[in-house]
């Protein structure tokens, strides 16, 4: 075996050793890499310039800009509100916002398509989860981190009722058929013989929220107001009583002057012994006949209702449907009515389009509304039945998105909004006969 | 070994941050709607954080170049070479958000974990083969002698066949050696260790002729097997195949004067086996530095691009 003594004689001690393989290259070894990198780096910026950093795709939308950075992004300043601002409208933030949010913690660019309105649950929940870690004393439901968690809507929450003072029996105006062929004016209702959904019910055309139910249009042609009294039918104007006062005493003053003779004078009869008729407004003014007449149909109309009677013989009456805060007198006060007070929206935070559900039946979300006889019954679809399509976990879900309810923009105070909605549209042009008679956007009350 | 006992202290430190790091990023990652990003303050605060370690870790390289400097010992500087190495793995994917981005962010990360798995494949390496080594190879000797240490082998081998069977004019290359070996010590200051050879025996007996010609068909083959000396030790991978001569077994009638010398031979080619596989083991031992090392510099020629850009456009975006 060998000696250390053996080794020691074959060690060479009079040169420096000579270095590995690793050791005498590493440095050119080194060096070229770092060339390379860096060479590839110059050929990359000459060829794609500034597009060799972009850390993902960007949308469609802003593809356009190519690989110019400072488009968007401020040199060592990010991407501020102002620079999406240059080309997109403001739009206003949520009422509810605590603190206005930069445009890119919602809308994230270069992570490709679906884009920046593909705005994510967590942008929501970060603060909706745990609300009451944001804020002391929330109004709402303080953690809602996804739609299985999201509360009942208000309106269908335990106790909430239907605040209208509009008496309305849904049972009733479904089941019925024919309920009015012809009315007393011999106008044809025939399109209200069987009564739908859609029969008083219509998405307002620039949204998807149903507009307003108006007397005129949806419920006039079965609920004619004719008061007849001996001078003649009158068709009372579905306004407040003040202007149904005047229209009323216009009305009678007309008949009084068309039909003077056959009002105020007798005829003699031309058989024997039949009596003549007398005349039938003994007034010797005007002034009487209008205040004696005016009194008349106004006690009429503001009769209270009589429930033995059928339920068409009531039309003249207003209380049919409203109800009153005082009450008609004998020495001509008018009734004051109880406010409608029908909500003109329901879902105060929340956003609905009928029109995106049009391929459901009525039924399917508002099933319990054929057995509705109080007009105090909520008949909006509860949350469950939202939940029916929009699951979490079903592979076939309409999606539980939180910005498909609720959109984050208050887009009330956008200006291009705002003029879109209240636009003109010839209505008459688009919809026919079935055009609402009131603006769109209108409120009810 | 490398990694031994005294890396407790690292380890668990490393683990303890790791873990910490973990935790705060499945946090972190949790509260974003748009899952992590580079660009934010956190993200930025990891890439922050992984890239001072891959410094720190790189810095290994520079205290090499001043080996004689009192800065740290060597092994306090291997151990955080280790450790902050693998401690920048994870910071440097969560910084990432364990996405490849764009071109120069995918390119970076390709490279950083090049340069990490080659890292972790060398530290296995480092692990594992130096109890091979002592294993092996017990003649282990100094790597950057091994080429002398052989000559030495052959012109030990020339001299104890010469001094048996005489002069052989067939080994050109072991007489230079040893004439130049001769000539290197007369010019040596007198206090050098002289090394004296015997001469080659002036009347070999006839037996001797035997020995000489295994000499020559096998033992001197083997030890100059495929160029190995004149080429540099062991660039051939042709002669790992080669097997020692058993010199015993050629010559079977050897005189019984003769045994010493054939088993000073046996030793000989025993030692050159060894030293062939030392340097084989060293090769495998250094090899992936040949990766590591080069790509971890072009790693931190990108990072700089990287991260002025990234800082110049993102910062607080």
């Amino acid at each position: 075996m060998r000696s250390s003594k053996d080794l020691a004689v074959r060690l060479r001690f009079d040169r420096y050793p000579r270095l590995d393989f690793f050791r005498r290259h590493y440095l050119a070894a080194g060096a070229l890499a770092m060339s390379i990198a860096a060479l590839g780096w110059g050929v990359s910026m000459r060829i794609g310039g500034s597009s060799i950093y972009l850390p993902g795709a960007v949308t469609a939308n802003h593809a356009t800009f190519g690989a110019r950075c400072e488009t968007c992004h401020d040199s060592f300043g990010g991407v501020s509100n102002a620079s999406c601002e240059s080309c997109h409208q403001p739009r206003g933030h949520s009422e509810h916002v605590l603190e206005e949010a930069p445009c890119g913690s919602c809308h994230v660019e270069h992570r490709g398509e679906p884009g920046m309105l593909a705005v994510r649950d967590g942008a929501c929940t970060r603060c909706h989860g745990n609300l009451s870690s944001k804020r002391s004393d929330p109004e709402i439901q303080v953690d809602v981190p996804s739609f299985e968690a999201h509360p009942q809507f208000a309106p269908k929450r335990d106790g909430a009722v239907d605040p209208s003072a509009l008496r309305f029996n849904h049972k009733m105006h479904l089941t019925s058929e024919r309920v009015a062929a012809t009315n007393v004016e011999g106008e044809s209702c025939e399109k209200y013989a069987k009564l739908e959904c859609a029969s008083c019910h219509r998405p307002e055309v620039t949204g998807g929220r149903m507009a307003p139910v108006a007397f005129d249009q949806d419920c006039r042609c079965c609920h004619e107001q004719v008061v007849t009294t001996d001078i003649g039918s009158v068709t009372a104007l579905h306004v407040d009583p003040e202007e149904v006062r005047r229209d009323l005493s216009l009305k009678i003053l007309e008949a009084g002057v068309d039909r003077s003779e056959t009002i105020f004078s007798g005829a003699e009869s031309v058989l024997p012994g039949v009596r003549g008729r007398d005349p039938i407004d003994d007034s010797k003014t005007l002034r009487q006949f209008r205040e004696k007449q005016l009194a008349e149909f106004e006690k009429l109309l503001y009769q209270p209702l009589d429930p033995t009677l059928p339920l068409f013989d009531n039309n003249s009456k207003c209380f049919l449907c409203h109800d009153v805060e005082s009450a008609y007198t004998s020495q001509g006060d008018l009734p004051i009515l109880k406010p409608t007070n029908v909500p003109a929206r329901w879902l105060l935070r929340g956003e609905f389009s009928h029109r995106k559900h049009d391929l459901l039946d009525c039924k399917e979300c508002h099933g319990e509304l054929a057995q509705s006889a109080s007009t105090s019954d909520v008949n909006l679809p509860s949350r469950e039945v939202c939940a029916v399509c929009h699951s979490a976990d079903a592979s076939s879900s309409a999606g539980t998105n939180c910005i498909l309810c609720h959109p984050y923009h208050d887009t009330s105070k956008d200006p291009a909004l705002g003029r879109a909605r209240h636009l003109a549209v010839p209505l008459k042009a688009l919809l026919g006969d079935e055009a609402p008679q009131r603006a769109v956007g209108a409120t009810e009350d | 070994m490398l990694i031994n006992r005294d890396h407790r202290v690292w380890a668990a430190a490393s683990a303890v941050i790791t873990v910490l790091a973990t935790i705060s990023y499945v946090v972190y990652s949790s509260t974003r709607p748009y899952g992590p990003s580079g660009g934010s303050w956190v993200g930025l605060g990891y890439g922050v954080i992984g890239t001072a370690f891959m410094l720190l870790a790189g810095l290994l390289s520079v205290r090499k170049r001043f080996r004689t400097r009192r800065i740290g010992s060597a092994q306090l500087w291997m151990k955080a070479h280790i450790w902050l190495s693998l401690l920048a793995i994870p910071f440097i994917l969560f910084h990432a958000g364990f996405r490849f981005g764009g071109p120069l962010s995918a390119a970076l990360l390709v490279l950083f974990l090049v340069v990490s798995v080659s890292g972790l494949v060398g530290l296995a390496i480092q692990q594992a083969l130096p109890s091979v080594m002592t294993t092996r190879v017990p003649l282990e000797a100094l790597h950057s002698q091994l080429e002398d240490l052989h000559r030495g082998l052959a012109m030990n081998a020339y001299e104890t066949v010469a001094s048996v069977a005489g002069a052989m004019p067939e080994a050109l290359e072991e007489s230079q050696w040893i004439e130049e070996q001769t000539a290197a010590q007369a010019l040596r200051p007198g206090n050098w260790k002289r090394t004296t050879r015997e001469q080659p025996a002036a009347s070999p007996s006839p037996e001797s002729a035997k020995l000489r010609q295994v000499y020559l068909d096998h033992i001197r083959p083997y030890l100059l097997r495929d160029g190995m000396l004149r080429n540099g030790l062991l660039k051939n991978g042709a002669s790992r195949n080669a097997r020692p001569p058993a010199i015993a077994a050629l010559l079977p009638d050897a005189p019984a004067d003769w045994v010493p010398h054939i088993d000073g031979l046996t030793a000989m080619c025993e030692e050159s086996r060894q030293f062939e596989l030392q340097a084989r083991l060293h090769r495998r031992m250094h090899g992936w530095l040949f990766v590591h090392a080069p790509l971890a510099l072009a790693v931190f020629v990108l990072a700089a691009f990287h991260i002025w850009f990234a800082l110049s456009y993102k910062l607080g975006g």
